[in-house]
């Protein structure tokens, strides 16, 4: 019985542990296509970071960022020539992208260029 | 951001959330409103022809900065949102900074055109059209190129300083 207890405890802990990790690392792995309707996530930008450090999806996701700060901010791809580039949004203002090819897409604000993420497609 | 300005998108060197673009202009403008002023030391030492270079460049130059970075921000960040957001620090700052900007801006070519074509072509100028008042024209452009350097500082301080600050 002890035995059992502990072993749950354990499992529990590593199960915390791994979800703080990727919590920590800001990295979410964001449901694909299902049922064959398109799939769409939602970022918000706040405090100056855009909130999904990495973000995975699937191949055919549309990706919209919000601006919850009360500064404008821009969405650019990092890429060259621009795979997508947002006007400047103002507060609740919102951009969207559809991600159709595999890779790895960065992207900055070119307002404020310390804020940088990624968007992982599968 | 377009042309030679969207070159310098990448990160600012003082550490605040501005792009590089933002921090070469600040430290240039910087530079400028303290030569202007070396310019007009100049001026009371009786170095004309010193004083007059010193001041002509630093009204081009600020005529090329203008062009090159401020107006294209100024265009793509604010003027699409005014006059309906101009109640937000952030807008009415940049749209204060643009206004009187121009104002010295134009003030400033205005001097260096009629200072000019006074120097040149002195007495054959009718006096009706001679440039008078030199003193009088300069210190308020002096005065009013500070004023416009002042509100930019802050313009800038909205922007890039006091979001960090505040999170």
């Amino acid at each position: 019985m002890k035995n059992k207890v502990l072993w749950s405890l354990g499992t529990t802990a590593l199960v915390a542990l791994a979800g703080v990790l990727l919590i920590g690392n800001k990295a979410v792995l964001a449901s694909g296509a299902q049922n064959g309707a398109p799939a769409a996530v939602e970022v918000n930008i706040d405090n100056f970071s855009f909130g999904t450090m990495t973000l995975t999806v699937a191949a055919g996701t549309t990706v919209t960022w919000v601006n919850k700060d009360d500064v404008p901010h821009t969405v650019v791809s990092t890429d060259k020539p621009r795979l997508f580039a947002s006007p400047p949004l103002d507060t609740d203002e919102k951009f969207s992208y559809t991600f159709s090819k595999p890779g790895t897409y960065a992207y900055f604000c070119s307002i404020h260029p310390k804020m940088t993420a990624k968007v992982v497609v599968q | 951001m377009t042309g030679r300005a969207a070159a310098l998108v990448g990160q600012g060197f003082l550490g605040t959330a501005a792009p590089l673009a933002a921090d070469l202009t600040l430290i240039i403008e910087l530079a400028m409103g303290v030569a202007l002023i070396a310019g007009a030391v100049l001026a009371r030492r009786q170095h004309y022809r010193a004083h007059a270079c010193c001041q002509s460049v630093v009204v081009l130059l600020n005529l090329a900065m203008i062009a090159t970075f401020m107006a294209p921000a100024f265009r793509s960040q604010v003027a699409p949102r005014i006059p309906a957001r101009l109640g937000r620090s952030y807008y009415a700052l940049a749209t204060a900074h643009a206004a009187l900007g121009i104002v010295a801006e134009l003030l400033g070519l205005f001097i260096v055109l009629a200072a000019g074509i006074d120097f040149t072509l002195g007495d054959r100028l009718p006096p009706r059209f001679r440039f008078t008042r030199y003193k009088a024209w300069m210190r308020t452009e002096l005065a009013l190129w500070w004023t416009v350097l002042v509100v930019g500082i802050a313009t800038y301080a909205r922007w890039y300083v006091m979001p960090i600050l505040g999170h």
